[in-house]
C-alpha cells in the first residue's frame, strides 16, 4: 500500500483541531448541557482507541496523559472525546507504515487544542500494538 | 456500536438496543406508567429517543455534507471541462446550484440554531417525563451508593476507560452516538460519569439519562437527514445533463433542499419552470451496486472502460441511472427513456434523444 502523502495528514490534523475547537462551541447541541461549571482537572486519564487503517489493519492506541488547568465540562468532554477522534481519523488515512508520524501529529494536534483551551496537556505514554 | 447506516437505521431497533443496555445497568425496574404498576422503561425511552429525533428533525452536519457536495462538484466540473473546450462549465445549471448550496448550508444551520439550547430543551423533556411516569427521580446506575461513598472529581474515569468502556461499546447495539464533542451513550450513562455530573455539576443521573438517550435520538435524526441529503446531492448532478436551459431543469423534490436554497433571500431560487421528482419514485440501477459518484470518480481515475452508463430522464417523469445492459430491458420493465447522457471510455458525454419515428435513441 502506498503511503499517503505527509501534507494529507497536516492538512487532517489541522481540519480536525479546528473542527474540535469549534465544537466546543456546539458541544451543547451533542450531550453536554449549556450550564457546566469550570473544574480544576489536574489529574492523569487514559484512553485505549481501536481504529483502522486505510488498508485495514487494525491497530490499538494506548494514551496516557495528564490535564492540569481549569475546564468547563464541556470542553473537558470536547477535548477528551478529541483524542479518540483525532486517533481514529489519523489512523484511518494513513497505513501501519505512518504509524509513529500519525503519533507526533496527535500529539501536536491535541497541545494545540489545549492550548486553545487554556490547559496543559502532558502526555505520559503514547503507545500503540 | 455500530457505524451509521442509512439502508440499515431504525429508530425501533435503537429504542431496544438502549433499553436492553440500560436494564443491565441502572435500576430501570423503577420506572413505572403513572396510575399503573406496569413497568414503563419501553415507554419512557421511546418518549425521551423520540422528543431528541424530533428535535433534531431539520439538523445536518454541515461539514460533512460540504465535504460531499465538493466532492460532487469538483467531478462534475472535471467532466465537463474535457468536453466542448470547457465551455459548459460556465453555464452548468447543476454547478450553480452544487455552489450554491454550498455557500448556503452554514446559514442554514445557523438559523436552525439561533433559538436553540439544548438546556431548555432536555428541562422540558426532564418536566414531561415526570408527568407520564413515576420512579424516575429513583433511577441511579447499579452499585451507585457505593461507588459515590468517597467520591472525588473524576475518579474511576481512567479504569473506566480502560477496562469497561471498549466492552460497554462493543456492546451496545446501537448507532454510534459519540463525536469529536461529545461522548458515546455507554459512556454519557457510566458510574463514573454520572457521579460527575451529579456531585460536581449538580446534574441528577435522570437527567444525564436523558440527556444521553435524546442524544442518541438526535443523533439518528441527524445522520438519517446527511444521509438523505449526500443521496439527493447525488441525484441533483446525476438527474441532469448538461444545460443551461431553465426549462429542462430537473431536480428532486427535498423539502430540506428547498429549506437550504431559501435561506438566504439573496441566494438562486430553483427555475421556474424546473421539474421536481419525487426521488421515492426513482429508480437507480447500476451494474456494481455502487454509489454514481464514486463510479465516475473511478473512471476518471483508471479509465476502466466500464463507461457505459446512462443517465436518463424518463417519459412518466421517473428517473433513471441505467446501465447499458439494462436499456434494453427498460421497456420491458415498462419505462420508456426519452432522454439521456452517455459517457464514453474517453470520458466525452454524448447526449442521446428518443426519436419516436426510429423508435431508438439517437445522438443531437
Amino acid at each position: 500500500m502506498k503511503l499517503k502523502p505527509y501534507t494529507i495528514l497536516l492538512g487532517l490534523v489541522a481540519t480536525f483541531v479546528f473542527l474540535g475547537y469549534f465544537s466546543i462551541h456546539q458541544a451543547s447541541n451533542y450531550g453536554v448541557a449549556l450550564e457546566n461549571t469550570p473544574q480544576q482537572v489536574n489529574r492523569v486519564f487514559s484512553d485505549t482507541v481501536t481504529a483502522k487503517h486505510s488498508d485495514g489493519t487494525p491497530i490499538t492506541y494506548n494514551v496516557k496523559y495528564r490535564i492540569d488547568g481549569t475546564l468547563s465540562q464541556s470542553n473537558f468532554v470536547s477535548l477528551k472525546s478529541n483524542i479518540r477522534y483525532t486517533l481514529q481519523m489519523l489512523a484511518s488515512n494513513s497505513t501501519e507504515f505512518d504509524d509513529k508520524t500519525v503519533l507526533d501529529e496527535f500529539k501536536k494536534s491535541l497541545n494545540t487544542l489545549s492550548n486553545m483551551m487554556g490547559v496543559k496537556l502532558t502526555w505520559i505514554s503514547v503507545g500503540y500494538y | 456500536m455500530k457505524k451509521f447506516n442509512a439502508n440499515t437505521f431504525n429508530k425501533d431497533s435503537e429504542i431496544s438496543a438502549i433499553v436492553n443496555f440500560l436494564v443491565d445497568r441502572w435500576n430501570m425496574d423503577v420506572v413505572t406508567l403513572k396510575g399503573t404498576s406496569n413497568n414503563g422503561v419501553m415507554e419512557f425511552v421511546e418518549k425521551v429517543y423520540n422528543a431528541g429525533f424530533d428535535a433534531a428533525s431539520k439538523w445536518i452536519d454541515r461539514y460533512a455534507l460540504n465535504s460531499h457536495l465538493y466532492d460532487v462538484y469538483t467531478i462534475r466540473r472535471r467532466l465537463l471541462l474535457k468536453n466542448e473546450n470547457g465551455e459548459f462549465v460556465h453555464n452548468d445549471v447543476v454547478l450553480m446550484y452544487l455552489y450554491n448550496i454550498m455557500m448556503n448550508i452554514s446559514d442554514y444551520v445557523d438559523s436552525i440554531f439561533h433559538d436553540w439550547d439544548y438546556s431548555d430543551f432536555i428541562n422540558l423533556v426532564q418536566k414531561d417525563c415526570k408527568v407520564k411516569f413515576n420512579g424516575l427521580t429513583k433511577l441511579k446506575p447499579n452499585t451507585y451508593k457505593e461507588f459515590t461513598k468517597d467520591y472525588s472529581a473524576f475518579s474511576g474515569m481512567e479504569e473506566y476507560a480502560d477496562s469497561q468502556q471498549q466492552i460497554d461499546e462493543d456492546e451496545f447495539d446501537a448507532v454510534d452516538s459519540g463525536t469529536a464533542s461529545s461522548f458515546s451513550f455507554p459512556v454519557q450513562i457510566s458510574l463514573p460519569h454520572v457521579a460527575y455530573d451529579d456531585i460536581h455539576q449538580g446534574r441528577h443521573p435522570l437527567y444525564t439519562l436523558i440527556c444521553a438517550i435524546a442524544t442518541q435520538g438526535m443523533v439518528g435524526a441527524q445522520k438519517s437527514n446527511d444521509a438523505e441529503l449526500k443521496h439527493l446531492i447525488s441525484l441533483i448532478d446525476i438527474l441532469q445533463e448538461h444545460t443551461d436551459d431553465s426549462s429542462r431543469c430537473v431536480f428532486p423534490k427535498s423539502d430540506l433542499i428547498e429549506a437550504i436554497i431559501r435561506c438566504r433571500p439573496t441566494g438562486v431560487p430553483f427555475p421556474e419552470n424546473a421539474t421536481f421528482v419525487d426521488p421515492d419514485k426513482m429508480i437507480i440501477c447500476s451494474s456494481d451496486e455502487i454509489d454514481v459518484e464514486c463510479d465516475l470518480e473511478l473512471l476518471q481515475q483508471e479509465n476502466t472502460g466500464k463507461a457505459d452508463k446512462v443517465l436518463a430522464k424518463l417519459k412518466n417523469d421517473h428517473s433513471v441511472v441505467i446501465h447499458n445492459k439494462w436499456l434494453e430491458q427498460s421497456n420491458e420493465l415498462g419505462y420508456k427513456v426519452t432522454c439521456a447522457v452517455v459517457e464514453y471510455n474517453d470520458n466525452k458525454l454524448a447526449k442521446l434523444r428518443f426519436n419516436p419515428e426510429t423508435d431508438s435513441m439517437e445522438t443531437y
